[in-house]
C-alpha cells in the first residue's frame, strides 16, 4: 500500500515510512532475468497498477504526440471571447483566448519531463550516498546520514522558492543556468529529493554486505567497487525502482506547487502548475481554467502512485500478505 | 535519559547553525539586497548608507554572516523594506495566525487519523478499510492548491450562489467590519484547515493502520488473547499503546514540515500568517524578512525533530539503551 506522500512535507513522511529493505531471502541470482519475469507477472495482476500504467501511457502520448495536432499554446484567438468548453476548444479558452487543452498538453511536456529528470537524477545521488554509507559504515555512515537528516528536515518549498529566485547563475565554461527554467528546476528538485532513496539503499546495503555471496566475492579478490556495483546494488534494484517511481509523483507535486506560486516555471511557458496561478481569487469566473489543469495533475499523480504500489507488491510480495 | 537529551540538544544546535549557513548563503546568492531600494524614488544616499551599515553589507560575506547571526540571536531582526515595521513584530503576528490554523488542523488531523487508522486495522479488509484506503490515495495525489481552489469553487458556486448560505468564507481572516467575531473567524478557518488536514490525515491514518497491524500480529498480543483478555481490552491496552509510539514521532516530525504547506494554503486563502508573509517578502525582495523567516522556519523544524526524538525515547525505553536514531528503527 502506498504510504508515501507527494507534497513537499512528504519528505519527512517518506523518512518515517520508507518502503522497507529487501528481505534477506528475496535475493536472487543476478543475470537470468527470472526475477523480472516474476515481478512483471505479479504486476500484471495488480489491477490499479495496470490502470495507472495505461493512464500514464495515454498521458505521455497526449502530451508529446497529441500536442502536435493541437493549437499553438500561445496563440491568442483575439476575435473570440474567453469561453467555456466547446467543440472547438474542448477545455475552453483563457483570458487571452488561448486554447486551454493545448496549454495543458504543452504544460504536461514540461511537468512530465522535469519529474522524470528529477527521478533519475535524485536516484543517482541517493544510490551513491546510500551505498557509500551502508557499505563503509563507521564515521562515513554517521556523517552522511546526519547530512541526510538535516536535508530531510529543511522545509523544502521555501528553500526551493528562494533558490529559484536567485535567477540565472554563471557556471563558467558550462554557460549560464537559469534556475527558474526547466533544467534549473530539475537540478534543484533533485538536490532536495534524494534523501529517501539514500535511506532505502543504505538499509539494503547494510543487510546485503553481510551475505555469503559478498564474502565469496571478497574471497576471490573482488574490489569494493566491484562488490558494490555487481553484487550489492543489483540486489536492491526493486526498492530503488519503487522509490524512483514515488519520487516522480513527489516531483510533479512540488514542481506544480512552485510554478503555481509563481516561483517555478515562468509564463508564457506553460507548466501544469502555472496554468492555475491566475485562478487565485477568480476561481468562480472561469472554472474550466482551474478544473482541467488541476485534474491533469491529480490523475497523473494518482496513476504514478498506483504504479508505485503495484511495483512494491511485485518486488516484495510478502509485504502484501502482511499488510 | 538526561545524557540522551543533552546529546540530542547539542546535535540540534549544530544542525541549526549549519542550516543558518545554508539559509544565509542562499539568500545572499540572490544578489544585492538593496537593489530594489536603490531604484526606489525618494530613497536618499544617506539612507542607503545607513542600511548598508545596519545589515553589515559593507563587510565580507563570512563577516556578514557572523554579524547577522549575532543580531538574530539578540532579537535584532531589522526593519522590513516593504512595510517599514520591525521584522520581529511582523513574524510574531504571523506566527500567531499560522499557529491558529496549524494548531487546529493538527488536533483534528491527529484525532481523525487515529480513529481511521485503528478501525481500519482492527477491521482489516472491511468496507471501511477499503474506503479509508481510497481516501488515502486521494489525499496523496491531490495537490494542495488544486484542492483549495476546488473548495473555493464549491463554496462560491454551490453554497453562496445556489443556496445563498454565507457562513463559510473563501478569503482572509475576518469579514471587514466583523473583526473579533468568533463565528466569523471560524467561518474563515474552515476551508484552510480542511486543506491542511487532507494530506496529514491521509498519511497519518495509513501510518497508524500499518503500525497497528504490526502490533496486532505480535506474540504478546496473541498471548493476551489466548489468556482470555477481552478483545477490546487487548486492542486498547496492548495494541494501541504500542502502536502509538511511532505515530507520535511521525506527527512531531510532520508538524514542523507543515510550515512549508502553509505557504500554499495562506496564499490561496489570503490568510495573514507566516506563509503569506514569506510569499510577499520573496515577491518584493524584502531582504530582512526573508532572512528572518527562513531562520525561524529552520529553528521550528529542528525543534519539532528534537521533540520527536525525545518523545520517542520517553515512550520507548529501548531507544535509550541501544541508541540508534529513531529513523533507523524500521517500521516494516
Amino acid at each position: 500500500m502506498s504510504m508515501r506522500v507527494g507534497d513537499e512535507s512528504g519528505r519527512a513522511r517518506a523518512a518515517a515510512l520508507d518502503p522497507g529493505v529487501v528481505p534477506a531471502d528475496a535475493v536472487v541470482t543476478p543475470g537470468d532475468g527470472a526475477e523480472w519475469r516474476t515481478a512483471w507477472r505479479r504486476f500484471r495482476h495488480h489491477r490499479a497498477a495496470m490502470l495507472g500504467l495505461g493512464f500514464l501511457v495515454f498521458m505521455v502520448l497526449a502530451c508529446f504526440v497529441g500536442a502536435k495536432f493541437a493549437q499553438e499554446p500561445n496563440l491568442q484567438n483575439l476575435l473570440e471571447p474567453t469561453s467555456g468548453p466547446s467543440t472547438a476548444h474542448w477545455f475552453g479558452t483563457d483570458e487571452l483566448s488561448r486554447d486551454t487543452l493545448s496549454r495543458v498538453l504543452h504544460g504536461g511536456q514540461i511537468s512530465l519531463t522535469v519529474a522524470l529528470g528529477v527521478a533519475l537524477l535524485s536516484t543517482v545521488i541517493g544510490v551513491v550516498i546510500g551505498a557509500l554509507a551502508g557499505f563503509y559504515r563507521g564515521w562515513l555512515d554517521g556523517l552522511l546520514m546526519r547530512f541526510t537528516d538535516l536535508w530531510l528536515a529543511l522545509p523544502a518549498l521555501p528553500f526551493l522558492a528562494v533558490a529559484v529566485s536567485i535567477g540565472t547563475v554563471d557556471l563558467g565554461p558550462l554557460g549560464d543556468l537559469d534556475l527558474g527554467g526547466p533544467l534549473g528546476i530539475t537540478l534543484l528538485l533533485s538536490c532536495l529529493l534524494w534523501g529517501s532513496i539514500a535511506r532505502v539503499v543504505r538499509g539494503a546495503t547494510l543487510a546485503l554486505r553481510e551475505r555469503e555471496f559478498v564474502d565469496a566475492a571478497r574471497a576471490v579478490g573482488a574490489s569494493n567497487t566491484r562488490i558494490i556495483t555487481r553484487h550489492v546494488l543489483p540486489n536492491c534494484l526493486g526498492p530503488i525502482i519503487v522509490n524512483a517511481t514515488l519520487v516522480v509523483a513527489e516531483a510533479i507535486l512540488v514542481e506544480t506547487t512552485l510554478s503555481f506560486l509563481g516561483f517555478g516555471i515562468q509564463p508564457p511557458t506553460p507548466s501544469w502548475g502555472n496554468l492555475l496561478s491566475d485562478s487565485i481569487g477568480t476561481v468562480d469566473d472561469w472554472w474550466w481554467l482551474t478544473v482541467f489543469p488541476g485534474l491533469a495533475i491529480f490523475l497523473t499523480v494518482l496513476a504514478v502512485n498506483f504504479v508505485g504500489d503495484g511495483l512494491r507488491d511485485a518486488f516484495d510480495p510478502r509485504r502484501r500478505l502482511r499488510a | 535519559m538526561i545524557t540522551f537529551i543533552v546529546r540530542r540538544l547539542v546535535t540540534a544546535v549544530v544542525v541549526v547553525l549549519l542550516a543558518t549557513i545554508v539559509v544565509f548563503a542562499l539568500v545572499s546568492a540572490r544578489g544585492d539586497p538593496l537593489r530594489e531600494l536603490r531604484h526606489r524614488p525618494g530613497v536618499s544616499q544617506t539612507t542607503l548608507h545607513n542600511l548598508e551599515r545596519e545589515y553589515h553589507l559593507d563587510e565580507s560575506r563570512p563577516r556578514q554572516y557572523v554579524d547577522w547571526l549575532g543580531d538574530f540571536v539578540q532579537g535584532d531582526w531589522g526593519t522590513s523594506f516593504r512595510t517599514e515595521r520591525p521584522v520581529g513584530d511582523m513574524v510574531g503576528e504571523a506566527t500567531w495566525n499560522t499557529f491558529l490554523l496549524v494548531g487546529t488542523a493538527l488536533v483534528l488531523s491527529v484525532t481523525l487519523a487515529l480513529i481511521i487508522g485503528v478501525v481500519s486495522a482492527v477491521r482489516q479488509h472491511s468496507a471501511f478499510d477499503y474506503a479509508a484506503t481510497s481516501f488515502s490515495y486521494f489525499g496523496f495525489s491531490m495537490p494542495d492548491f488544486f484542492f483549495a481552489l476546488l473548495l473555493q469553487l464549491f463554496v462560491i458556486v454551490v453554497l453562496q450562489e445556489q443556496l445563498d448560505i454565507h457562513v463559510i468564507y473563501v478569503q482572509g481572516k475576518y469579514t471587514v467590519g466583523q473583526e473579533g467575531d468568533v463565528a466569523n473567524l471560524i467561518g474563515h478557518m474552515v476551508l484552510p484547515v480542511l486543506v491542511l488536514m487532507l494530506t496529514s490525515v491521509a498519511a497519518w491514518s495509513r501510518y497508524q493502520r500499518d503500525s497497528m497491524l504490526e502490533v496486532l500480529h505480535t506474540d504478546y498480543v496473541r498471548t493476551a488473547r489466548a489468556k482470555g483478555v477481552p478483545r477490546r481490552q487487548v486492542i486498547r491496552r496492548h495494541a494501541l499503546r504500542n502502536a502509538l509510539i511511532p505515530f507520535v514521532t511521525v506527527v512531531a516530525i510532520d508538524a514542523g514540515v507543515l510550515l512549508g504547506g502553509v505557504v500554499v494554503v495562506e496564499r490561496v486563502f489570503s490568510w495573514p500568517g507566516l506563509g503569506l508573509l514569506f510569499f510577499d517578502a520573496l515577491e518584493r525582495s524584502d531582504y530582512p524578512v526573508i532572512l528572518a523567516w527562513m531562520a525561524v522556519a529552520t529553528v521550528f523544524v529542528v525543534l519539532f525533530n528534537l521533540l520527536a526524538d525525545i518523545l520517542y525515547a520517553v515512550l520507548d525505553p529501548r531507544i535509550r539503551v541501544s541508541g540508534p536514531s529513531r529513523r533507523r528503527v524500521r517500521t516494516a
